[in-house]
């Protein structure tokens, strides 16, 4: 009886959905065999941050100091653009790790040993046991720095990126990158770019005898995410990074070390973040541009680190640099 | 055989719609308890049980079937790990959407930073915008457009109700809500929803950009 209410009442928004059966999924094992390593799983995670942390430098351990980035424990700091819509958002730290998708490391390595600097690697993973499953293309980018400027900035100028200046408060360019946009969501495996490649992917998995696995492709690419400039001056290092928000919104989680500032910069909002812990301290500052629908962030580190007024001082050219 | 509560028999036929051997109400909490007891093997029954209608939810809910079937999987280890805190006063299908619902607004936030910002730093990939999350073929531009200005919380209302038509009794159980408050929001959400759907209508949609709301 309610269910026939429910069809009735809500026949406009039934019909506007999408009418297609989901397909089953059979997650038992998996959800099994996690519950059974528990233990095992948590000495991997803490194994991956290692490696990561380990591989990555200390450049990346600030960075993700950044990203779980300030928080002021009474308050939650937003930026809305002109139109007052909630672009920036900070939310509480939450200690879960991001992601779970470890399944798919080795065959990341992988492509990661068969790419070039700047390339985008499409591969797909053949797995027989799962032969009602949808099949996935996976994607892994290979990192490249840029060490010229001009280079870069044709890179910019290829992607559409941000442009990002030669020299930011007297520290010059060391290296740049641009980082391409992947397909992650059903639209854009929707799209022909995805269901291509994965086409001819599959293709050649099903036609091979050899017992192959893992099937990959260089694929062009054009779209930027990111565009970020590291900047030099002895010891001492400018990080500007430029992430692209394609019309969503940014959040940002904060701990409660944190201390924010949000002051007006040439008639944008900028959150000045100070970190004060035992162990570290560092500043750095936010803001988003939009115009470009971009999330900037402007980090100091090295033997020396930019003022206060340093920092609000280069946010104030960039953020007038058209 | 522990003491058992016996509690009112739900709908367990309609949730359990993935299992081929569907369980009553109180056959339900028997196996809980024999898990919660020490008996990890049994726990696969609840997978197998629950698996299919979470995923729906969480589809609807996150827009993505690969993000849902990963988000499966990390609800039931959860729900596992934290079993020894269910309480049979509820049922446990309320309960187990409820740390869906708290899971896949958790992953709805963390798309925005972990996505666009910690993902290029460890040189993974990049997830699109919301809007494209939600723009996915699930639904019509004009309900996705109206499904965009609703809060996740109003989603999730409006995709239990209307996608997984559960009642309001079932609803107030993952909620805490009243079914009368229910009710009553009900109404505003669809009214909220229709009124952008036909707004939208005569808006061309492919010059639109989407915005979901994830405010907690």
């Amino acid at each position: 009886m309610e269910r026939a209410a429910i069809k009735r009442e809500y026949q406009d928004i039934i019909m506007a959905s999408n009418q297609e059966t989901l397909p089953e999924i059979d997650v038992v094992e998996r959800v099994m065999g996690r519950i059974n390593g528990l233990g095992d799983r948590r000495s991997s995670f803490l194994q991956g941050i290692m490696r990561n942390t380990t591989v990555l430098g200390s450049l990346i351990g600030l960075i993700l100091m950044v990203s779980v980035t300030a928080y002021a424990a009474s308050e939650y700091i937003q930026i809305r653009n002109t139109a007052g819509t909630v672009k920036v958002q900070y939310i509480p730290a939450t200690n879960e790790a991001a992601g779970s998708a470890t399944a798919y490391h080795k065959y990341a390595k992988l492509a990661q040993a068969f790419a070039k600097p700047g390339e985008l690697i499409a591969y797909y993973v053949k797995d027989n046991k799962a032969s009602k499953k949808e099949a996935v293309l996976q994607f892994e980018y290979k990192e490249q720095r840029i060490r010229s400027y001009s280079d870069f900035e044709k890179e910019i100028k290829r992607t559409g990126a941000p442009k990002l200046p030669e020299v930011a408060n007297g520290y010059a360019f060391d290296y740049g990158k641009v980082f391409p946009s992947i397909p992650s969501t059903d639209a854009e495996k929707g799209k022909a770019f995805y269901r291509d490649n994965l086409r001819e992917l599959t293709a050649r998995a099903n036609k091979d005898a050899s017992g192959e696995k893992m099937f990959m492709k260089a694929v062009p690419w054009s779209e930027p995410a990111t565009v970020s400039g590291i900047y030099t001056k002895g010891k001492a290092h400018i990080g500007i990074y430029a992430t692209l928000m394609h019309g969503g919104d940014m959040y940002v989680e904060q701990e409660q070390e944190n201390k924010t500032d949000k002051i007006r910069v040439a008639g944008t909002e900028v959150v000045y973040n100070s970190v004060k812990k035992q162990s570290v301290s560092y500043e750095y500052l936010n803001w988003y541009n939009e115009e470009q629908d971009a999330y900037y962030t402007l980090t100091s580190y090295g033997d020396k680190s930019l003022s206060k007024e340093q920092f609000l001082k280069l946010a104030k050219e960039l953020i007038e640099q058209k | 055989m522990p003491t058992l509560i016996v509690i009112e028999d739900i709908k367990l036929k309609e949730v359990l719609t993935s299992s081929q051997d569907s369980m009553s109400a109180k056959e339900l909490e028997i196996l809980i308890a024999t898990i919660q007891e020490g008996d990890v093997r049994q726990y696969s029954v609840i997978v197998k049980a629950f698996q299919q209608p979470i995923y729906r939810y969480c589809c609807r809910l996150l827009a993505n079937k690969q993000d849902a079937e990963d988000a499966v999987q990390d609800i039931l280890v959860k729900a596992y790990q934290t079993l020894h805190l269910y309480k049979r006063a509820e049922h446990f299908s309320a309960w187990l959407y409820r740390m869906a619902y708290h899971h896949c607004l958790n992953l709805l936030r963390k798309r925005r930073l972990h996505n666009r910002v910690m993902r290029i730093i460890r040189l993974e990939t990049l997830s699109a915008s919301p809007a494209q999350e939600i723009d996915n073929g699930w639904y019509t531009p004009s309900l996705a457009r109206a499904l965009t200005m609703l809060s996740p919380e109003e989603r999730s209302l409006l995709i239990l109700r209307v996608f997984e038509e559960q009642s309001y009794t079932e609803m107030s159980e993952i909620f805490k809500i009243r079914p009368n408050a229910l009710i009553k929001r009900m109404k505003r959400i669809k009214r909220k929803v229709q009124k952008a759907m036909n707004s939208e209508e005569e808006i061309d949609w492919s010059e639109q950009q989407l915005n979901v709301n994830t405010k907690i």
